[in-house]
């Protein structure tokens, strides 16, 4: 069944990057977006095609810095890379890039990308505050002129049966995604997390309705083969925690895997929270503005009060779902928002978990591989 | 005073001449006397805050000791007015950028800043308190700001409250909540990025600022009137009138009548008041009457050549002894951007109905350096101050860790170069910026000295080519 699935997802993302071109050439519109929380329905509803740009790969990184800084984290940096750089997949398709700003990286690097590549930006800025009446207010404002700038973008307009059927569509994506993670967490889906997060990836880049019928087959066959993909050799559940893990950024996922261990969750905003918390209850631009403000955010978010934080909160509520032993927490070199916030996270996990965490602070590459194999056979070791 | 206190020859012969000073007066109405300023800025001569005299200044120049009294009498200042019941607010991620000067001062309070960083940990070779705050917040964190707020912490400095811009000062909203154990009320404001024309962004903000008045209203038992942040706002637009005026003396003069460490000492004081804009705004004065008065009878400062190569610092600035070191190599340096984008700008609407709105009006739509602002504007906005600066070249500083500058050094240079052919060189400050001689005096590190020089040499050959070809 495993290697069926993947072969197959494989294939279709193959597929993909020859088909986009091609609607392009017809007409459609490619919109590039940065971050989790852009609402892809909208987009969708539009005509146009969302995907969510970003590779890890050494060598875009090194464009990027060009362009940015080495201070800028390595994921904007892949991103303003890819971006920038002639003959690459993003580069050559994306006709409007935009974002969901919720740190001054995320806004430069769309100011960096308007200025360079000469493309329709535009941006989506999103309180940092915890959501009250005030918040709401700003963000369903915000939220218009995020849908007015499409509509010109895309020379449509947005109409009330075409953005149901989106949001119908994007809330089925996501209602799958979760029974994939809950499959994979009751340790039957006969995957790695490697190959979870590589499934939950591909819906950056695939149509949504051919991702719908993909996702939808794999758990069909994963519930029909769980009995015998049941495995519960006790490996220690992990979660990890922290910043963006791109495509292509694997190499902590293996090497965690490879000393026995079991992820079984995650806080990404490149892995689990691009669904959790989304179900569209109301399929409205109101009703969308309302569950994206609500969703778990990142570590941006600015909570006043440690026991309400929402991030630790929505960490905390996975960690009892899907019973996690362990935590790793990931940050990436001048993601400032994980970085200075380990110490703290490892604090809350204990306190209110009982949960150790190891913090990594590592950059997308694979001269580290060692020390950090190191690191993670240490930690599971006192599991 | 300590009167036995030896001085070097010219140090002695300057004390004359500032005695013949005016007094200042504090913002709480304290008479402070030109002896008492002279003991306070002449502490480095007795061990307190003692690398501030590693570099070379212009010690023709009186005036510029107000401004080290006012920088170096800040904590025992901010002491005195705890104790009289006065509210004191740390304002973390700027006294500057989010209008907090305004709000503070208009809420009968007193803010502290950036200031204190240079005073303990630079002058005073605190740098263990530099690595702790990295150990607070993160290796990759930028210098500054950790520890100041570990002095609130610990208690260095009487601290009342916390107030911290979020979102749009790179690093500085990641440690916000890591202050959040911490027994000191802490207040976020959230300027949403990019806000700069949207009617819903100004009301955010505004309705932000007035909950952050009322904040500080209950800290300090009184609360502050429309009248009262009016005052604040006047207050604050007093002291930039005085550092326009400065830079307008700078800018019109044929040669700068400032040396580059001075010019420094005067910005360096605009960060964040020296706690106290008021008397901050006669120590301008005073120094803009000195400098007016140099300009016309031609005094040149000293160290500078006779027609030094104009060097604008944009971002942020090289550490002292790179300044010294550009006077040495016959040029002069100005700027920097980071206050200049400050106090170049359009005031702070005053005397209006709503105060809050007028400041949040200014800081999303006005404020050139307000990271809220697309990079586009910031740049057309510093094309307009190099055009008042006439520079021959620009170095851009970014500090170690800072998340605010460098990401857009490059997009900037491109736009500069387009505009006025002119050299941009991009440098970064190391964690520690300065290393330490065997004379105990902080020196230039070779890789800022070897680019510093390789610059200006180049700026230099470039005035002779230009001059051939005319």
């Amino acid at each position: 069944m495993k290697m069926n699935v993947l072969s197959q997802l494989n294939d279709l993302l193959e597929q993909r990057r020859t088909e986009i071109p091609k609607l392009r050439s017809k007409g459609q519109k490619v919109f590039g977006y940065v971050c989790c929380k852009v609402p892809v329905e909208i987009v969708h509803a539009l005509g146009m095609i969302p995907i969510r740009i970003g590779v890890a790969a050494e060598a875009k990184m090194a464009t990027g810095k060009e362009f940015t800084h080495q201070f800028t984290c390595p994921y904007i940096k892949c991103i303003v890379g890819e971006m920038l750089e002639q003959g690459d997949f993003f580069h050559d398709n994306v006709d409007v890039i935009s974002g969901f700003v919720t740190c001054l990286t995320v806004h430069r690097c769309l100011e960096v990308l308007k200025q360079y590549t000469g493309k329709t930006t535009f941006y989506l800025t999103h309180p940092l505050n915890p959501p009250t009446k005030r918040e709401e207010k700003f963000y369903m404002a915000e939220i218009a002129h995020f849908v007015s700038q499409l509509e010109a973008a895309s020379g449509k307009k947005l109409d009330n049966p075409r953005l149901k059927e989106s949001v119908e569509i994007f809330n089925w994506i996501r209602v799958k995604l979760r029974e994939l993670c809950r499959l994979h967490s009751m340790n039957c889906s006969g995957l790695r997390w490697s190959e979870v997060l590589k499934i939950i990836q591909a819906g950056f880049l695939l149509d949504a309705k051919q991702y719908l019928a993909f996702l939808m087959e794999t758990i069909r066959k994963i519930e029909a083969e769980k009995e015998e993909l049941q495995d519960s050799n006790g490996a220690p559940r992990i979660m990890l925690i922290g910043s963006p893990m791109l495509p292509g950024d694997d190499m902590l996922i293996k090497i965690i895997e490879d000393c026995g261990a079991r992820i079984v969750a995650d806080t990404l905003c490149t892995g689990m929270r691009t669904f959790e918390d989304l179900v569209i209850s109301e399929p409205t631009i109101a009703g969308i503005a309302q569950t994206y403000l609500n969703s778990n955010p990142c570590a941006s978010a600015q909570d006043l009060e440690i026991e309400k934080d929402r991030r630790l909160k929505h960490t905390f509520r996975l960690i009892r779902e899907h019973k996690v032993q362990g935590a790793v927490y990931y940050a990436l070199r001048f993601c400032d928002h994980y970085a200075f916030k380990d110490d703290e996270t490892k604090q809350f996990l204990a306190e209110k978990a009982g949960i150790p965490m190891i913090s990594i602070h590592s950059e997308y590459g694979e001269t580290e591989e060692g020390r950090l194999r190191t690191r993670i056979e240490g930690f599971l070791e006192t599991l | 005073m300590d009167t036995k206190m030896e001085l070097p020859p010219p140090i002695a012969e300057l004390r004359e001449k500032f005695l013949q000073t005016e007094d200042i007066v504090l913002q709480d109405g304290t008479r402070v006397s030109p002896e008492e300023m002279w003991d306070v800025a002449c502490l480095p001569f007795r061990g307190k805050y003692r690398h501030a005299i590693d570099f070379r200044y212009d010690l023709e120049l009186v005036s510029v000791f107000k401004h080290r009294y006012l920088q170096m009498s800040c904590i025992p200042r901010i002491k005195k007015m705890h104790d009289k019941g006065v509210p004191v607010i740390f304002t973390f991620g700027g006294g500057m950028g989010f209008t907090a000067g305004e709000i503070v001062y208009g809420c009968h309070a007193i803010t502290y800043g950036l200031t204190n960083y240079f005073n303990e940990v630079w002058w005073d070779e605190k740098w263990d308190l530099q690595e702790e705050a990295h150990r607070w917040s993160s290796f990759e964190s930028c210098p500054g700001e950790p520890p100041v707020a570990l002095m609130a912490r610990d208690g260095t400095i009487p601290t009342d409250m916390i107030i911290s811009g979020t979102g749009v000062f790179g690093d500085l909203p990641c440690a916000n909540q890591l202050m959040r154990r911490w027994p000191i009320p802490l207040h976020f404001i959230d300027i949403p990025f990019n806000g700069r024309g949207k009617d819903w962004a100004l009301e955010y903000l505004t309705d932000q600022l007035k909950a952050t008045v009322d904040r500080i209203s209950q800290i300090s038992g009184k609360k502050a009137t429309t009248d009262d942040l009016n005052k604040g706002i006047r207050m604050m637009n007093d002291l930039f009138d005085t550092y326009r005026e400065y830079a307008e003396i700078v800018t019109s003069a044929k040669v700068p009548p400032i040396a580059s460490m001075e010019n420094l000492i005067v910005t360096g004081s605009i960060f964040d008041f020296c706690s106290d804009p008021v008397a901050l705004t006669q120590a301008n004065r005073a120094l803009n009457a000195e400098l007016r008065e140099r300009v016309r009878k031609g005094v040149r400062p000293p160290g500078i050549a006779e027609d030094p190569i104009r060097v604008y610092l944009a971002e942020k600035m090289p550490p002292p002894p790179g300044l010294n070191l550009i006077d040495d190599l016959g040029g002069v340096a100005m700027g920097p951007e980071v206050t200049d984008s400050y106090y170049l700008f359009e005031p702070i609407a005053q005397d209006t109905d709503d105060p809050c709105r007028a400041m949040a009006e200014w800081s999303l739509n006005k404020s050139p350096w307000s990271n809220a602002l697309p990079l586009e504007e910031r740049t057309k906005w510093l094309v307009k101050v190099l055009e008042k600066y006439r520079p021959e070249g620009v170095i851009f500083t970014a500090v170690w860790g800072c998340q605010l500058d460098p990401q857009f050094s490059r997009y900037m240079a491109d736009e500069i170069k387009k505009k006025f052919d002119i050299p941009w060189m991009m440098t970064v400050l190391e964690d520690v910026a300065v290393e330490f001689g065997d004379d105990g005096k902080y020196h230039l590190k070779a890789n800022q000295r070897t680019r510093i020089e390789g610059f200006m040499e180049m700026l230099k050959a470039r005035r002779k080519s230009q001059k051939r070809e005319t």
